[in-house]
Protein backbone atom coordinates (compact mmCIF):
# COMPACT_ATOMS: atom_id res chain seq x y z
CA UNK A 1 0.00 0.00 0.00
CA UNK A 2 2.90 2.49 0.87
CA UNK A 3 4.28 1.46 -2.44
CA UNK A 4 1.27 2.46 -4.26
CA UNK A 5 1.41 6.25 -2.73
CA UNK A 6 5.34 6.22 -3.87
CA UNK A 7 4.44 4.92 -6.95
CA UNK A 8 2.42 7.52 -7.57
CA UNK A 9 4.21 10.38 -6.26
CA UNK A 10 6.58 9.82 -8.41
CA UNK A 11 4.47 9.27 -11.61
CA UNK A 12 3.35 12.88 -10.91
CA UNK A 13 6.58 14.17 -10.19
CA UNK A 14 8.40 12.86 -13.67
CA UNK A 15 4.49 14.70 -15.26
CA UNK A 16 5.05 18.05 -13.49
CA UNK A 17 8.93 18.38 -14.44
CA UNK A 18 7.89 17.75 -18.35
CA UNK A 19 5.65 20.68 -17.94
CA UNK A 20 8.20 22.75 -16.31
CA UNK A 21 10.63 22.47 -18.55
CA UNK A 22 8.55 23.13 -21.58
CA UNK A 23 6.82 25.72 -20.07
CA UNK A 24 10.52 27.47 -18.92
CA UNK A 25 11.66 26.82 -22.17
CA UNK A 26 8.53 28.58 -23.94
CA UNK A 27 9.17 31.79 -21.60
CA UNK A 28 12.52 32.05 -22.59
CA UNK A 29 12.40 31.68 -26.29
CA UNK A 30 9.20 34.15 -26.28
CA UNK A 31 11.63 36.59 -24.58
CA UNK A 32 13.88 36.13 -27.53
CA UNK A 33 11.32 35.98 -30.14
CA UNK A 34 9.76 39.23 -28.90
CA UNK A 35 13.18 40.97 -29.64
CA UNK A 36 13.53 39.60 -32.95
CA UNK A 37 12.33 41.33 -36.46
CA UNK A 38 13.09 44.20 -38.47
CA UNK A 39 13.35 46.32 -35.25
CA UNK A 40 15.51 44.44 -33.09
CA UNK A 41 14.54 45.12 -29.39
CA UNK A 42 17.99 44.54 -27.40
CA UNK A 43 17.60 42.24 -24.65
CA UNK A 44 18.70 44.53 -21.85
CA UNK A 45 15.40 46.53 -23.13
CA UNK A 46 13.18 43.70 -23.00
CA UNK A 47 14.06 43.31 -19.49
CA UNK A 48 13.53 47.19 -18.44
CA UNK A 49 9.91 46.72 -20.11
CA UNK A 50 9.05 43.55 -18.03
CA UNK A 51 10.27 45.16 -14.92
CA UNK A 52 8.08 48.33 -15.76
CA UNK A 53 11.11 50.77 -16.23
CA UNK A 54 11.05 53.31 -18.70
CA UNK A 55 12.54 53.02 -22.39
CA UNK A 56 12.67 54.59 -25.81
CA UNK A 57 9.33 55.84 -27.46
CA UNK A 58 10.09 53.33 -30.37
CA UNK A 59 11.08 51.06 -28.54
CA UNK A 60 7.97 50.83 -26.43
CA UNK A 61 5.77 51.00 -29.45
CA UNK A 62 7.22 48.10 -31.57
CA UNK A 63 7.00 46.17 -28.44
CA UNK A 64 3.64 46.86 -27.25
CA UNK A 65 1.98 47.55 -30.67
CA UNK A 66 4.22 44.86 -32.71
CA UNK A 67 5.70 42.35 -31.30
CA UNK A 68 3.41 41.43 -27.83
CA UNK A 69 0.17 40.94 -29.37
CA UNK A 70 2.01 38.57 -32.52
CA UNK A 71 3.73 36.55 -30.25
CA UNK A 72 1.06 36.13 -27.39
CA UNK A 73 -1.46 35.14 -30.69
CA UNK A 74 1.82 32.34 -31.51
CA UNK A 75 1.93 30.85 -28.51
CA UNK A 76 -2.10 30.63 -28.25
CA UNK A 77 -1.98 29.39 -31.29
CA UNK A 78 0.73 26.54 -30.70
CA UNK A 79 -1.25 25.64 -27.40
CA UNK A 80 -4.61 25.72 -29.08
CA UNK A 81 -4.24 23.79 -32.24
CA UNK A 82 -1.80 21.47 -30.50
CA UNK A 83 -3.87 20.83 -27.76
CA UNK A 84 -7.45 20.31 -30.30
CA UNK A 85 -5.11 17.98 -32.17
CA UNK A 86 -4.12 16.04 -29.34
CA UNK A 87 -8.29 15.57 -28.24
CA UNK A 88 -9.04 15.35 -32.14
CA UNK A 89 -6.51 12.25 -32.11
CA UNK A 90 -7.70 10.71 -28.83
CA UNK A 91 -11.33 10.68 -29.40
CA UNK A 92 -11.10 9.48 -33.36
CA UNK A 93 -9.36 6.90 -31.90
CA UNK A 94 -6.49 7.93 -34.56
CA UNK A 95 -2.96 8.98 -34.63
CA UNK A 96 -3.24 10.84 -37.53
CA UNK A 97 -6.28 13.20 -36.93
CA UNK A 98 -6.11 16.77 -37.28
CA UNK A 99 -8.11 19.81 -36.51
CA UNK A 100 -9.27 19.40 -39.23
CA UNK A 101 -11.02 16.15 -39.85
CA UNK A 102 -14.17 17.41 -39.12
CA UNK A 103 -13.96 20.25 -41.46
CA UNK A 104 -13.04 23.47 -39.38
CA UNK A 105 -10.39 24.91 -41.37
CA UNK A 106 -11.29 23.98 -44.72
CA UNK A 107 -14.60 25.33 -43.59
CA UNK A 108 -12.91 28.61 -42.17
CA UNK A 109 -10.40 29.04 -45.54
CA UNK A 110 -14.14 28.97 -48.05
CA UNK A 111 -14.73 31.88 -45.30
CA UNK A 112 -12.16 33.58 -45.84
CA UNK A 113 -11.95 33.32 -49.62
CA UNK A 114 -15.92 34.57 -49.25
CA UNK A 115 -14.77 37.64 -47.61
CA UNK A 116 -11.31 38.33 -50.07
CA UNK A 117 -14.31 37.97 -53.02
CA UNK A 118 -17.62 39.18 -51.73
CA UNK A 119 -17.03 41.44 -48.91
CA UNK A 120 -15.65 45.00 -48.42
CA UNK A 121 -13.96 46.12 -45.13
CA UNK A 122 -10.33 44.35 -44.97
CA UNK A 123 -8.76 42.07 -42.95
CA UNK A 124 -11.34 42.05 -39.89
CA UNK A 125 -14.10 40.99 -42.04
CA UNK A 126 -11.96 38.14 -43.62
CA UNK A 127 -11.36 37.00 -39.96
CA UNK A 128 -14.96 36.73 -38.87
CA UNK A 129 -15.99 35.50 -42.03
CA UNK A 130 -13.55 32.59 -41.45
CA UNK A 131 -14.20 32.56 -37.83
CA UNK A 132 -17.91 31.97 -39.20
CA UNK A 133 -17.17 29.21 -41.63
CA UNK A 134 -15.06 27.10 -39.75
CA UNK A 135 -18.09 26.78 -37.11
CA UNK A 136 -20.83 26.29 -40.36
CA UNK A 137 -18.54 23.89 -41.57
CA UNK A 138 -18.52 21.32 -38.36
CA UNK A 139 -22.19 22.16 -37.61
CA UNK A 140 -23.05 20.69 -41.11
CA UNK A 141 -20.72 17.68 -40.75
CA UNK A 142 -22.26 17.06 -37.15
CA UNK A 143 -25.43 17.75 -38.68
CA UNK A 144 -24.85 15.16 -41.92
CA UNK A 145 -23.47 12.47 -38.69
CA UNK A 146 -26.79 13.08 -37.16
CA UNK A 147 -29.14 12.26 -40.31
CA UNK A 148 -26.84 8.51 -40.63
CA UNK A 149 -27.93 5.69 -38.47
CA UNK A 150 -24.44 4.72 -37.66
CA UNK A 151 -23.25 8.05 -35.48
CA UNK A 152 -19.42 6.37 -34.63
CA UNK A 153 -16.24 7.67 -35.49
CA UNK A 154 -16.16 6.69 -39.25
CA UNK A 155 -19.45 8.15 -39.67
CA UNK A 156 -17.77 11.32 -38.46
CA UNK A 157 -14.80 11.00 -40.32
CA UNK A 158 -16.79 10.80 -43.72
CA UNK A 159 -18.53 13.79 -42.90
CA UNK A 160 -15.59 15.51 -42.59
CA UNK A 161 -14.13 14.90 -45.70
CA UNK A 162 -17.83 15.19 -47.98
CA UNK A 163 -17.93 18.41 -46.01
CA UNK A 164 -14.38 18.99 -46.96
CA UNK A 165 -14.52 17.93 -50.34
CA UNK A 166 -17.27 20.77 -50.82
CA UNK A 167 -15.44 23.35 -49.36
CA UNK A 168 -12.28 22.78 -51.55
CA UNK A 169 -14.70 22.99 -54.66
CA UNK A 170 -16.31 26.26 -53.75
CA UNK A 171 -12.76 27.58 -52.91
CA UNK A 172 -11.62 26.43 -56.60
CA UNK A 173 -14.37 28.07 -57.99
CA UNK A 174 -13.71 31.54 -56.28
CA UNK A 175 -10.21 31.38 -57.22
CA UNK A 176 -10.79 31.18 -60.58
CA UNK A 177 -13.30 33.88 -60.76
CA UNK A 178 -10.99 36.01 -58.47
CA UNK A 179 -8.92 38.96 -59.64
CA UNK A 180 -5.39 37.40 -59.59
CA UNK A 181 -3.51 40.20 -58.63
CA UNK A 182 -4.74 41.20 -55.56
CA UNK A 183 -7.82 38.64 -54.71
CA UNK A 184 -6.39 35.82 -55.90
CA UNK A 185 -2.46 36.51 -53.82
CA UNK A 186 -4.96 37.17 -50.68
CA UNK A 187 -6.60 33.90 -50.60
CA UNK A 188 -3.53 31.98 -51.16
CA UNK A 189 -1.09 33.91 -48.69
CA UNK A 190 -4.35 33.13 -46.34
CA UNK A 191 -4.01 29.61 -46.57
CA UNK A 192 -0.41 29.55 -46.15
CA UNK A 193 -1.13 31.11 -42.44
CA UNK A 194 1.08 34.18 -40.80
CA UNK A 195 1.25 37.00 -37.79
CA UNK A 196 1.96 39.80 -39.58
CA UNK A 197 -1.10 40.99 -39.62
CA UNK A 198 -2.10 40.40 -35.83
CA UNK A 199 -3.23 43.29 -33.80
CA UNK A 200 -4.02 43.95 -30.75
CA UNK A 201 -8.05 44.60 -31.14
CA UNK A 202 -7.47 41.00 -33.06
CA UNK A 203 -6.17 39.08 -29.97
CA UNK A 204 -8.65 40.47 -27.71
CA UNK A 205 -11.35 39.78 -30.11
CA UNK A 206 -10.71 36.05 -30.15
CA UNK A 207 -9.14 35.41 -26.62
CA UNK A 208 -12.35 34.84 -25.50
CA UNK A 209 -13.41 31.72 -27.69
CA UNK A 210 -10.03 30.68 -27.23
CA UNK A 211 -10.72 30.39 -23.19
CA UNK A 212 -13.95 29.12 -23.42
CA UNK A 213 -13.27 26.18 -25.83
CA UNK A 214 -10.27 25.36 -24.09
CA UNK A 215 -11.44 25.34 -20.80
CA UNK A 216 -14.26 23.41 -21.51
CA UNK A 217 -11.91 20.79 -23.21
CA UNK A 218 -9.71 21.00 -20.26
CA UNK A 219 -12.37 20.02 -17.75
CA UNK A 220 -13.80 17.10 -19.57
CA UNK A 221 -10.50 15.79 -19.41
CA UNK A 222 -11.60 12.52 -17.71
CA UNK A 223 -14.41 12.02 -20.41
CA UNK A 224 -12.57 12.43 -23.30
CA UNK A 225 -9.96 10.04 -21.94
CA UNK A 226 -13.05 7.27 -21.98
CA UNK A 227 -14.12 8.09 -24.93
CA UNK A 228 -10.43 7.31 -26.70
CA UNK A 229 -12.25 3.82 -25.97
CA UNK A 230 -14.83 2.22 -28.47
CA UNK A 231 -18.43 3.25 -28.07
CA UNK A 232 -20.00 0.58 -26.59
CA UNK A 233 -17.35 0.23 -23.88
CA UNK A 234 -17.39 4.00 -23.21
CA UNK A 235 -21.08 3.39 -22.45
CA UNK A 236 -20.74 0.68 -20.33
CA UNK A 237 -18.57 2.84 -18.24
CA UNK A 238 -21.43 4.96 -17.71
CA UNK A 239 -20.58 8.16 -20.25
CA UNK A 240 -22.98 9.53 -23.02
CA UNK A 241 -20.99 8.71 -25.92
CA UNK A 242 -22.79 10.56 -28.39
CA UNK A 243 -23.63 14.24 -26.71
CA UNK A 244 -19.83 14.06 -24.95
CA UNK A 245 -18.47 13.23 -28.01
CA UNK A 246 -20.79 16.27 -29.63
CA UNK A 247 -19.68 18.66 -27.04
CA UNK A 248 -16.04 17.72 -27.08
CA UNK A 249 -15.69 18.97 -30.82
CA UNK A 250 -17.69 21.89 -30.39
CA UNK A 251 -15.01 23.12 -27.75
CA UNK A 252 -12.55 21.92 -30.13
CA UNK A 253 -13.86 23.60 -32.90
CA UNK A 254 -14.17 27.00 -31.08
CA UNK A 255 -10.31 26.88 -29.97
CA UNK A 256 -9.49 26.30 -33.67
CA UNK A 257 -11.81 28.61 -35.21
CA UNK A 258 -10.53 31.69 -32.83
CA UNK A 259 -7.11 30.78 -33.85
CA UNK A 260 -7.26 30.48 -37.56
CA UNK A 261 -9.64 32.95 -38.46
CA UNK A 262 -7.01 35.51 -37.49
CA UNK A 263 -4.16 33.51 -38.43
CA UNK A 264 -5.08 32.00 -41.74
CA UNK A 265 -3.91 28.27 -42.08
CA UNK A 266 -1.31 26.82 -39.69
CA UNK A 267 -0.31 23.30 -41.00
CA UNK A 268 1.36 20.06 -39.23
CA UNK A 269 1.49 21.83 -35.44
CA UNK A 270 -1.92 19.97 -34.47
CA UNK A 271 0.04 16.33 -35.81
CA UNK A 272 3.38 17.47 -34.49
CA UNK A 273 2.81 18.81 -30.83
CA UNK A 274 0.89 16.41 -29.87
CA UNK A 275 3.53 13.24 -30.98
CA UNK A 276 6.31 14.82 -29.65
CA UNK A 277 4.40 15.42 -26.65
CA UNK A 278 3.70 11.43 -26.55
CA UNK A 279 6.85 10.26 -27.62
CA UNK A 280 8.30 11.68 -24.41
CA UNK A 281 5.79 11.39 -22.20
CA UNK A 282 5.39 8.13 -23.78
CA UNK A 283 1.43 8.10 -22.81
CA UNK A 284 -1.39 9.54 -23.74
CA UNK A 285 -3.20 11.45 -20.95
CA UNK A 286 -4.15 14.90 -19.97
CA UNK A 287 -1.08 15.42 -18.85
CA UNK A 288 0.10 14.51 -22.25
CA UNK A 289 -2.83 16.91 -23.81
CA UNK A 290 -1.65 20.15 -21.88
CA UNK A 291 2.02 19.22 -22.47
CA UNK A 292 1.37 19.02 -26.20
CA UNK A 293 -0.34 22.33 -25.92
CA UNK A 294 3.20 23.71 -24.48
CA UNK A 295 5.24 22.12 -27.28
CA UNK A 296 3.13 23.38 -29.84
CA UNK A 297 3.02 26.96 -28.26
CA UNK A 298 7.36 26.47 -28.46
CA UNK A 299 7.41 25.21 -31.91
CA UNK A 300 5.16 28.48 -33.16
CA UNK A 301 7.40 30.92 -31.20
CA UNK A 302 10.09 29.49 -33.25
CA UNK A 303 8.50 29.24 -36.62
CA UNK A 304 7.51 33.16 -36.24
CA UNK A 305 10.56 34.36 -35.13
CA UNK A 306 12.38 32.77 -38.08
CA UNK A 307 8.88 34.21 -40.26
CA UNK A 308 10.21 37.68 -39.49
CA UNK A 309 13.83 37.19 -39.37
CA UNK A 310 15.28 34.68 -42.16
CA UNK A 311 14.22 37.05 -45.40
CA UNK A 312 13.47 40.55 -45.67
CA UNK A 313 10.32 40.44 -46.74
CA UNK A 314 7.73 37.75 -44.12
CA UNK A 315 8.12 34.34 -44.93
CA UNK A 316 4.61 32.71 -44.67
CA UNK A 317 4.17 30.35 -41.15
CA UNK A 318 3.65 26.71 -42.56
CA UNK A 319 6.27 27.01 -44.80
CA UNK A 320 8.45 27.19 -41.70
CA UNK A 321 6.27 25.00 -39.92
CA UNK A 322 6.13 22.15 -42.22
CA UNK A 323 9.90 22.25 -42.64
CA UNK A 324 10.27 22.22 -39.01
CA UNK A 325 7.71 19.79 -38.50
CA UNK A 326 7.83 17.11 -40.94
CA UNK A 327 11.75 16.67 -40.77
CA UNK A 328 11.39 16.31 -36.39
CA UNK A 329 8.75 13.67 -37.24
CA UNK A 330 10.51 11.35 -39.61
CA UNK A 331 14.03 11.65 -36.95
CA UNK A 332 11.47 11.09 -33.98
CA UNK A 333 10.10 8.19 -35.97
CA UNK A 334 13.80 6.84 -37.09
CA UNK A 335 14.79 7.09 -33.41
CA UNK A 336 12.40 6.18 -30.65
CA UNK A 337 10.63 2.74 -30.97
CA UNK B 1 -30.98 -9.67 -11.53
CA UNK B 2 -33.87 -10.78 -13.57
CA UNK B 3 -34.18 -11.31 -16.79
CA UNK B 4 -37.66 -10.81 -17.58
CA UNK B 5 -39.42 -11.86 -20.96
CA UNK B 6 -36.83 -9.71 -23.65
CA UNK B 7 -36.79 -9.55 -26.96
CA UNK B 8 -35.05 -7.87 -29.27
CA UNK B 9 -33.72 -7.42 -32.71
CA UNK B 10 -30.56 -5.88 -35.33
CA UNK B 11 -32.87 -4.10 -38.02
CA UNK B 12 -35.87 -6.21 -39.09
CA UNK B 13 -34.47 -9.54 -37.93
CA UNK B 14 -35.56 -11.05 -34.46
CA UNK B 15 -32.45 -12.10 -32.81
CA UNK B 16 -33.44 -12.78 -29.30
CA UNK B 17 -37.19 -14.08 -28.93
CA UNK B 18 -38.64 -13.56 -24.98
CA UNK B 19 -35.84 -14.66 -22.70
CA UNK B 20 -36.41 -14.63 -19.11
CA UNK B 21 -34.40 -15.75 -16.57
CA UNK B 22 -33.38 -14.97 -12.93
CA UNK B 23 -29.46 -14.87 -11.58
CA UNK B 24 -27.87 -14.26 -7.60
CA UNK B 25 -25.34 -13.31 -5.94
CA UNK B 26 -21.90 -15.83 -5.76
CA UNK B 27 -24.02 -17.40 -9.08
CA UNK B 28 -21.40 -17.74 -11.88
CA UNK B 29 -24.02 -18.41 -14.87
CA UNK B 30 -22.30 -19.31 -18.37
CA UNK B 31 -24.55 -18.22 -21.61
CA UNK B 32 -24.02 -20.91 -24.31
CA UNK B 33 -24.95 -21.68 -28.01
CA UNK B 34 -23.75 -21.85 -31.40
CA UNK B 35 -22.70 -18.05 -33.62
CA UNK B 36 -25.52 -16.75 -34.28
CA UNK B 37 -27.61 -18.08 -31.40
CA UNK B 38 -28.26 -14.80 -29.64
CA UNK B 39 -25.96 -14.88 -26.80
CA UNK B 40 -24.30 -11.18 -27.52
CA UNK B 41 -27.37 -9.17 -28.23
CA UNK B 42 -29.01 -10.89 -25.08
CA UNK B 43 -25.80 -9.92 -23.21
CA UNK B 44 -25.83 -6.36 -25.15
CA UNK B 45 -29.61 -5.89 -24.23
CA UNK B 46 -28.68 -6.72 -21.00
CA UNK B 47 -26.17 -4.42 -19.85
CA UNK B 48 -28.03 -1.78 -21.87
CA UNK B 49 -26.23 -0.91 -25.44
CA UNK B 50 -28.97 -2.23 -26.98
CA UNK B 51 -32.47 -1.15 -26.85
CA UNK B 52 -35.22 -4.56 -26.25
CA UNK B 53 -38.33 -4.76 -28.08
CA UNK B 54 -40.16 -5.60 -25.37
CA UNK B 55 -39.30 -6.94 -21.55
CA UNK B 56 -36.74 -5.87 -19.49
CA UNK B 57 -33.83 -6.48 -17.00
CA UNK B 58 -34.46 -5.65 -13.04
CA UNK B 59 -31.83 -5.56 -10.68
CA UNK B 60 -33.16 -4.56 -6.79
CA UNK B 61 -36.40 -4.02 -8.87
CA UNK B 62 -34.99 -1.36 -10.80
CA UNK B 63 -35.49 -1.31 -14.61
CA UNK B 64 -32.40 -1.29 -15.75
CA UNK B 65 -33.15 0.07 -19.31
CA UNK B 66 -34.57 2.79 -18.22
CA UNK B 67 -31.31 4.26 -16.54
CA UNK B 68 -29.21 6.57 -17.76
CA UNK B 69 -25.66 4.88 -18.92
CA UNK B 70 -23.89 6.84 -15.39
CA UNK B 71 -26.35 5.34 -13.31
CA UNK B 72 -26.95 2.03 -15.28
CA UNK B 73 -22.89 1.53 -15.19
CA UNK B 74 -23.29 1.33 -11.38
CA UNK B 75 -25.38 -1.69 -11.22
CA UNK B 76 -24.13 -3.67 -14.36
CA UNK B 77 -20.33 -3.52 -15.63
CA UNK B 78 -19.50 -5.07 -19.11
CA UNK B 79 -16.27 -6.95 -20.44
CA UNK B 80 -15.64 -6.79 -24.20
CA UNK B 81 -14.51 -9.89 -26.18
CA UNK B 82 -11.48 -7.17 -26.88
CA UNK B 83 -10.82 -4.24 -24.74
CA UNK B 84 -9.86 -1.12 -27.43
CA UNK B 85 -7.46 0.50 -25.66
CA UNK B 86 -5.32 2.02 -28.44
CA UNK B 87 -2.98 4.49 -26.71
CA UNK B 88 -0.49 3.96 -24.03
CA UNK B 89 -2.11 4.07 -20.56
CA UNK B 90 -0.39 2.83 -17.02
CA UNK B 91 -2.27 -0.19 -15.45
CA UNK B 92 -3.49 1.80 -12.65
CA UNK B 93 -5.15 4.70 -14.98
CA UNK B 94 -7.36 1.86 -16.75
CA UNK B 95 -8.33 0.52 -13.71
CA UNK B 96 -9.47 4.14 -12.88
CA UNK B 97 -11.61 4.01 -15.52
CA UNK B 98 -13.79 2.22 -13.31
CA UNK B 99 -14.47 4.83 -11.57
CA UNK B 100 -16.14 6.69 -14.72
CA UNK B 101 -19.70 5.78 -13.04
CA UNK B 102 -19.06 7.97 -9.45
CA UNK B 103 -17.68 11.10 -11.33
CA UNK B 104 -19.40 14.24 -12.29
CA UNK B 105 -18.58 15.10 -15.96
CA UNK B 106 -16.08 17.79 -15.06
CA UNK B 107 -14.36 15.23 -12.60
CA UNK B 108 -11.59 13.33 -12.75
CA UNK B 109 -10.71 10.16 -9.82
CA UNK B 110 -9.39 11.24 -6.15
CA UNK B 111 -6.47 9.89 -4.77
CA UNK B 112 -9.26 7.69 -2.84
CA UNK B 113 -10.02 6.15 -6.14
CA UNK B 114 -6.26 6.03 -7.02
CA UNK B 115 -5.93 3.76 -3.57
CA UNK B 116 -8.99 1.89 -4.27
CA UNK B 117 -8.40 0.78 -8.07
CA UNK B 118 -4.67 -0.19 -6.32
CA UNK B 119 -5.98 -2.33 -3.55
CA UNK B 120 -7.99 -3.74 -6.52
CA UNK B 121 -4.65 -4.75 -8.29
CA UNK B 122 -3.86 -6.59 -5.11
CA UNK B 123 -7.10 -8.28 -4.98
CA UNK B 124 -6.24 -10.14 -8.44
CA UNK B 125 -2.19 -10.06 -8.01
CA UNK B 126 -1.69 -7.83 -10.70
CA UNK B 127 -0.24 -4.74 -8.16
CA UNK B 128 3.51 -4.89 -9.03
CA UNK B 129 2.18 -4.09 -12.67
CA UNK B 130 0.29 -0.81 -11.81
CA UNK B 131 2.81 1.54 -13.25
CA UNK B 132 3.28 -0.58 -16.28
CA UNK B 133 2.53 0.79 -19.74
CA UNK B 134 -1.02 -1.36 -20.54
CA UNK B 135 -0.04 -1.88 -24.08
CA UNK B 136 3.03 -4.27 -23.53
CA UNK B 137 1.09 -6.87 -20.96
CA UNK B 138 0.44 -10.22 -22.21
CA UNK B 139 -3.68 -10.20 -23.69
CA UNK B 140 -3.95 -12.61 -20.42
CA UNK B 141 -2.88 -9.71 -18.35
CA UNK B 142 -4.49 -7.53 -20.14
CA UNK B 143 -8.40 -9.11 -19.33
CA UNK B 144 -7.32 -9.24 -15.78
CA UNK B 145 -7.16 -5.25 -15.91
CA UNK B 146 -10.19 -5.12 -17.45
CA UNK B 147 -11.67 -7.56 -14.78
CA UNK B 148 -9.84 -5.28 -12.52
CA UNK B 149 -11.58 -2.01 -14.43
CA UNK B 150 -14.80 -3.95 -13.96
CA UNK B 151 -14.31 -4.18 -10.32
CA UNK B 152 -13.77 -0.72 -9.71
CA UNK B 153 -17.53 -0.03 -11.06
CA UNK B 154 -18.51 -1.88 -7.53
CA UNK B 155 -21.56 -2.87 -9.46
CA UNK B 156 -23.93 -5.98 -8.21
CA UNK B 157 -23.97 -7.63 -11.82
CA UNK B 158 -20.81 -8.63 -13.99
CA UNK B 159 -21.27 -9.31 -17.28
CA UNK B 160 -18.32 -10.88 -19.90
CA UNK B 161 -18.67 -11.45 -23.74
CA UNK B 162 -16.09 -14.15 -24.68
CA UNK B 163 -13.19 -13.00 -22.50
CA UNK B 164 -11.16 -15.77 -23.38
CA UNK B 165 -11.68 -15.63 -27.32
CA UNK B 166 -8.43 -14.34 -27.95
CA UNK B 167 -6.53 -15.88 -25.13
CA UNK B 168 -4.14 -19.10 -25.40
CA UNK B 169 -4.89 -22.70 -23.29
CA UNK B 170 -3.32 -21.39 -20.34
CA UNK B 171 -4.35 -17.76 -20.54
CA UNK B 172 -7.87 -18.86 -20.86
CA UNK B 173 -8.38 -21.08 -17.70
CA UNK B 174 -6.19 -18.49 -15.87
CA UNK B 175 -8.69 -15.83 -16.93
CA UNK B 176 -12.04 -17.80 -16.27
CA UNK B 177 -10.80 -19.13 -12.69
CA UNK B 178 -10.03 -15.66 -11.60
CA UNK B 179 -13.19 -14.39 -12.99
CA UNK B 180 -14.95 -16.96 -10.95
CA UNK B 181 -13.06 -16.41 -8.42
CA UNK B 182 -13.80 -12.30 -7.97
CA UNK B 183 -17.47 -13.26 -8.37
CA UNK B 184 -17.40 -15.61 -5.37
CA UNK B 185 -15.43 -13.40 -3.24
CA UNK B 186 -16.87 -9.85 -4.20
CA UNK B 187 -20.39 -11.32 -3.82
CA UNK B 188 -21.32 -10.70 -7.98
CA UNK B 189 -23.61 -11.94 -9.94
CA UNK B 190 -21.72 -13.20 -12.99
CA UNK B 191 -22.85 -14.16 -16.60
CA UNK B 192 -20.29 -15.11 -18.82
CA UNK B 193 -21.07 -15.88 -23.04
CA UNK B 194 -18.33 -18.61 -23.98
CA UNK B 195 -18.07 -20.65 -26.63
CA UNK B 196 -16.22 -23.91 -25.31
CA UNK B 197 -19.00 -25.67 -23.35
CA UNK B 198 -15.79 -27.62 -21.55
CA UNK B 199 -15.09 -24.09 -20.09
CA UNK B 200 -18.33 -23.56 -18.87
CA UNK B 201 -19.15 -27.10 -17.25
CA UNK B 202 -15.23 -26.07 -15.69
CA UNK B 203 -15.89 -22.82 -14.23
CA UNK B 204 -19.45 -22.29 -14.24
CA UNK B 205 -22.41 -23.22 -11.82
CA UNK B 206 -25.15 -22.79 -13.68
CA UNK B 207 -25.62 -23.06 -18.30
CA UNK B 208 -28.31 -21.91 -19.76
CA UNK B 209 -27.79 -22.34 -23.89
CA UNK B 210 -29.70 -19.92 -26.52
CA UNK B 211 -31.19 -21.66 -29.72
CA UNK B 212 -32.92 -20.71 -32.66
CA UNK B 213 -33.15 -17.20 -30.32
CA UNK B 214 -34.68 -18.67 -27.50
CA UNK B 215 -34.01 -20.26 -24.35
CA UNK B 216 -33.14 -24.04 -25.03
CA UNK B 217 -32.16 -25.11 -21.57
CA UNK B 218 -31.11 -23.85 -18.06
CA UNK B 219 -29.52 -26.18 -15.46
CA UNK B 220 -26.94 -26.15 -12.54
CA UNK B 221 -23.28 -28.11 -12.95
CA UNK B 222 -23.21 -29.57 -10.04
CA UNK B 223 -24.61 -33.04 -9.54
CA UNK B 224 -25.82 -33.96 -12.99
CA UNK B 225 -26.05 -36.78 -15.11
CA UNK B 226 -24.14 -38.14 -17.81
CA UNK B 227 -26.82 -38.60 -19.84
CA UNK B 228 -28.53 -35.31 -18.97
CA UNK B 229 -25.97 -33.77 -20.48
CA UNK B 230 -25.51 -35.82 -23.67
CA UNK B 231 -29.28 -35.12 -24.40
CA UNK B 232 -28.88 -31.63 -24.19
CA UNK B 233 -25.70 -31.06 -25.72
CA UNK B 234 -26.60 -33.23 -29.47
CA UNK B 235 -29.39 -30.96 -29.61
CA UNK B 236 -26.96 -28.54 -30.13
CA UNK B 237 -23.54 -29.59 -31.15
CA UNK B 238 -24.42 -32.91 -33.00
CA UNK B 239 -22.57 -36.44 -32.73
CA UNK B 240 -20.82 -35.90 -28.63
CA UNK B 241 -19.90 -38.18 -26.15
CA UNK B 242 -19.55 -36.98 -22.17
CA UNK B 243 -16.80 -38.55 -20.48
CA UNK B 244 -15.67 -37.60 -16.57
CA UNK B 245 -12.93 -37.16 -15.20
CA UNK B 246 -11.98 -36.29 -12.09
CA UNK B 247 -15.36 -35.52 -11.06
CA UNK B 248 -15.16 -32.98 -13.75
CA UNK B 249 -16.89 -33.58 -17.04
CA UNK B 250 -16.32 -32.59 -20.50
CA UNK B 251 -17.20 -32.92 -23.92
CA UNK B 252 -15.84 -34.71 -26.89
CA UNK B 253 -16.97 -33.95 -30.38
CA UNK B 254 -17.26 -37.48 -32.10
CA UNK B 255 -17.90 -36.76 -35.88
CA UNK B 256 -18.38 -32.87 -37.57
Amino acid sequence: MDRSKINTKKYNRKNHLHLLVALVFLVLLSMISIGVGKYPIPVEDIIRISLGKEVDATVKMVFFGLRLPRTIMAIIAGIGLSMAGSVYQTIFKNPLATPDIIGVSSGANLGAAFAIVFLPGGTNTVAISAFIGGIIAVFTALGLTGLSREKGVSTFVLSGIVIGSITQGLIMMMKFFADPERQLAAMEFWAMGSFAGITENKLIAIIPYFFLGSIILLLLRWQINILSLNDDEGKSLGINVDLMRFVVILAATLVVASIVSVTGLISFIGLIGPHIARMISKRNDFYTTVFSGIIGGILLIIADSLARSISSSEIPISILTTFIGAPFLAYLMTRLK
Amino acid sequence: MIVDGIKASYGKDLIVDDISFEINKKEFTALLGLNGAGKTTLLKVICGLLKPISGQCLIDDININALKDKERARYISFMPQRNSIVYGSRVIDVVLMGATPYLGPFDTPSKEHRQMAYNILEKIEMESFADENFLYLSEGQKQLIIIARNLMQNSKVMLFDEPDSALDFNNSHMVLSKIREVVKKENKAGLITLHDPNMALNYCDRIIILKDKKMFADFNTHDIRDHFLKDIFEEIYGDIDIIEHKGKHMIIKNAI
